[in-house]
């Protein structure tokens, strides 16, 4: 990883020439790849996206403040925006790489799911809109802070949390049906 | 969109993701996009707006040279000999029908009044404009900064230079001189007499348009005194976590197989428990058993299990005392009763947590505004900061081109004495001054270089030059040690500042300007 004033000056001399994004792109690739195969499990796709978000992130970094946002958040950003323009221009498949570690603690499951369970939460899941199902996915699945969710979504962290318990309750309010 | 759950992961890692991609197949593309940017940023025409432009811009330099450099659309075409980058143009696609602000920087922004562009039918054009922040940017544009006036010559200086276009489908839209943009700029000397000019491209020199407003600190932005206030949820929050903390716990219904029991107890000390008739009670607790019932006990008490549904039950017969505990079990109607009843109670709870949460929301996204508000505020302040000190102008920009705010230099300062002429090489000349850039005592100045070849400086002053040849060269002093000339006039050894394949940021950077 590049230190904090290392990546500054780099990011400064990328702005006037994008080959000097070189090593922000070693240092960000895996952050940027991570997000992008747990979402899209088709390699073609998933290479074809990777290379869009850099692209992007090269066209626009000359809009890159710093005191703003941490860059890997404007690249999540990029990243968050690219996948939704991809999906829904291309109708490629989105994948929902599901963890429920973090989120049968959270709504207070006693025993490991059942299969049948399993496909009931998936159920529900699955009749969330994109922003709820997003929110679940990067706090539960991906176990990121409420920060890093704000900052992703460019909401407060408040915010996210507030959220978050929202669709907590209206996932356990279904499964109870 | 198509959604798909899976807990596998893909067959792929990132590593073999990053062995797949080309890094630097990506900068080439990037370069390849950004010469295309701006036809796309147009949208629906955009080849034919760009081909408009590019005439248009041809004719408007009044110059033959009309090749572009590819990475470097809009360029001015003086520049066209020499190879180097220079910025990609900022542009904004703007609302004909609202105001628009666009911050360019160092606290300058341009306020862009509905109806400021004469757009036709357009709902919205496409404003493309370079902010010059500095002299290296202004030379290195090659920007003309000649002023005549009455006959007599000038150099400008600049603090602050604007080029900006409005585009729509149809080209290159005028602005509306009823309704001008306004450029406020915050400039670095109140003292001076600032005035206003226009290019006029065709004969390459400086109209004079008039001075600019200087903001007194009146505030009329319509500047905030009370900023927003940003609520504290924190109590809010924790009363909300609280009451998700309540878990109610639903009425047992007695089985078959549960070994029941009765207790008497005062209902008037439980009130919790006095609606049921037919009330039993269980216990699991490891301390309890059923032997215990065989044996006489004559004091039986009740007490209530902090934070729970349980009871402990405490038997006592001046011998032996046991205590366990105990939970109620209903049967037949007390079980509907207690079971309407938690029901109730649940989902009261329930709607108290919606409800506390939903207001909570709100604030949340009241508290985002407000935060929104204040650091918009803040910036403004700092400006604000710059207008209590009367360093800030606002001028009127009625016409598509350049604007420059500053003040003209005459040609030959009266302290000045000529010391620069061309520098030759077996009798061919190798440099040939044509434009340069003084740094003279705090002043910064333009160098018009005179017909014969030489310019005006003080030998005795702190100074530094740059010159950009008719060549297209850039050379550079940073001290200069003047050389006597046998006719009283004075060289100096200059240093060639290479420019070819580099970006504007890198010769600045060569030059030590930041």
């Amino acid at each position: 990883m590049l230190s904090r004033e290392a990546e500054v000056k780099q990011i400064e001399e990328a702005k006037k020439d994008p080959s000097k994004f070189g090593p922000i792109y070693e240092a960000y690739f895996h952050l940027i790849a991570g997000y992008v195969i747990n979402r899209i499990h088709d390699f073609e796709n998933a290479k074809d996206l990777i290379q869009e978000i850099f692209i992007k992130a090269m066209l626009h970094i000359n809009k890159y403040q710093h005191r703003d946002v941490p860059f890997k958040f404007w690249l999540l950003r990029i990243a968050r925006n690219e996948l939704y323009n991809h999906v829904k221009k291309k109708e490629w498949t989105r994948v929902v790489q599901y963890n429920w570690d973090l989120l049968e603690e959270e709504i207070e499951l006693e025993n490991t799911l059942t299969e049948k369970q399993t496909n009931m939460l998936i159920a529900v899941l699955n009749d969330l809109n994109d922003a709820d199902l997003e929110i679940i996915e990067l706090r539960y699945f991906e176990k990121r802070s409420f920060a890093e969710v704000g900052e992703i979504l460019q909401i407060t962290e408040n915010n996210a949390k507030v959220k978050t318990y929202r669709i907590i309750e209206k996932i356990k309010k279904e499964l109870k049906k | 969109m198509k959604r798909i759950f899976k807990s596998e992961k893909p067959s792929f890692s990132p590593e073999d993701l990053k062995k797949s991609l080309d890094f630097d197949a990506m900068v080439k593309q990037t370069k390849t996009i950004k010469r295309i940017k701006f036809r796309k940023n147009l949208g629906i025409g955009g080849i034919l707006v760009f081909s408009i432009v590019m005439l248009y811009l041809a004719l408007f330099r009044n110059d033959k040279k009309t090749a572009l450099k590819t990475e470097t659309l809009l360029l001015k075409d003086e520049m066209r000999s020499t190879p180097i980058n220079v910025y990609i143009w900022d542009s904004v696609k703007i609302s004909t029908n609202d105001t628009t602000r666009i911050e360019c920087g160092g606290g300058t922004y341009m306020l862009i009044p509905p109806g400021a562009f004469v757009a036709g039918s357009s709902d919205s054009v496409l404003v493309v404009y370079q902010f010059y922040q500095d002299w290296a940017d202004i030379l290195l544009n090659r920007i003309p900064m000649r002023y005549d006036s009455a006959g007599v010559r000038y150099n400008l200086v600049s603090d602050g230079m604007i080029q900006l276009y409005g585009f729509n489908e149809d080209g290159l839209v005028e602005i509306n001189e009823n309704i001008p943009i306004i450029l406020t700029v915050p400039v670095t000397d109140a003292s001076r007499g600032y005035n206003v000019y226009k290019l006029d491209t065709s004969t390459e020199s400086w109209t004079y348009i008039g001075i600019p407003e200087v903001i007194e600190p009146t505030f009329e932005y319509g500047f905030t005194e009370n900023l927003p206030e940003v609520e504290n949820t924190d109590e809010r929050k924790a009363d909300i976590a609280r009451l998700k903390r309540i878990k109610l716990e639903k009425p047992r219904q007695k089985n078959k197989e549960d070994f029941a029991f009765r207790i008497e107890f005062d209902r008037k000390d439980y009130p919790e428990l006095a609606a049921y008739d037919e009330l039993e009670f269980v216990s699991s607790d490891p301390g309890f058993n059923t032997d215990q019932f065989s044996k006489s006990w004559t004091d039986i008490q009740l007490t209530r299990k902090r934070g729970s549904k349980s009871y402990f039950v405490t038997l006592s017969n001046g011998i032996d005392r046991i205590q366990f505990e105990a939970q109620p079990v209903f049967s037949g109607n007390d079980y509907k009763k207690a079971l309407k009843e938690f029901e109730t109670k649940n989902k009261k709870l329930q709607k108290e947590i919606e409800e506390k949460l939903d207001e909570l929301e709100r604030l949340e996204a009241q508290n985002e505004a407000a935060i929104r508000a204040r650091n918009k505020e803040v910036s403004r302040n700092s400006l604000k900061q710059l207008t209590a000190q009367n360093k800030v102008r606002r001028f009127r920009i009625t016409s598509n081109g350049y604007w420059n705010l500053d003040y003209p230099i005459p040609i030959g300062f009266s302290f000045a004495k000529r010391i620069a002429r061309p520098q030759y090489v077996s009798g061919e000349v190798v440099i040939q001054p044509l434009k340069g850039f003084l740094i003279m005592e705090g002043l910064r100045t333009y160098i018009e270089i005179n017909p014969n070849n030489s310019f005006n400086i003080n030998k005795n002053g702190s100074t530094r030059l740059l010159v950009m040849t008719s060549t297209d060269e850039l050379y550079a002093v940073n001290k200069l040690e003047l050389i006597p000339e046998d006719d009283g006039t004075y060289i100096f050894d200059m240093k060639k500042i290479e420019m070819e394949g580099k970006s504007v940021h890198e010769i600045k950077q060569s030059l030590g300007v930041q």
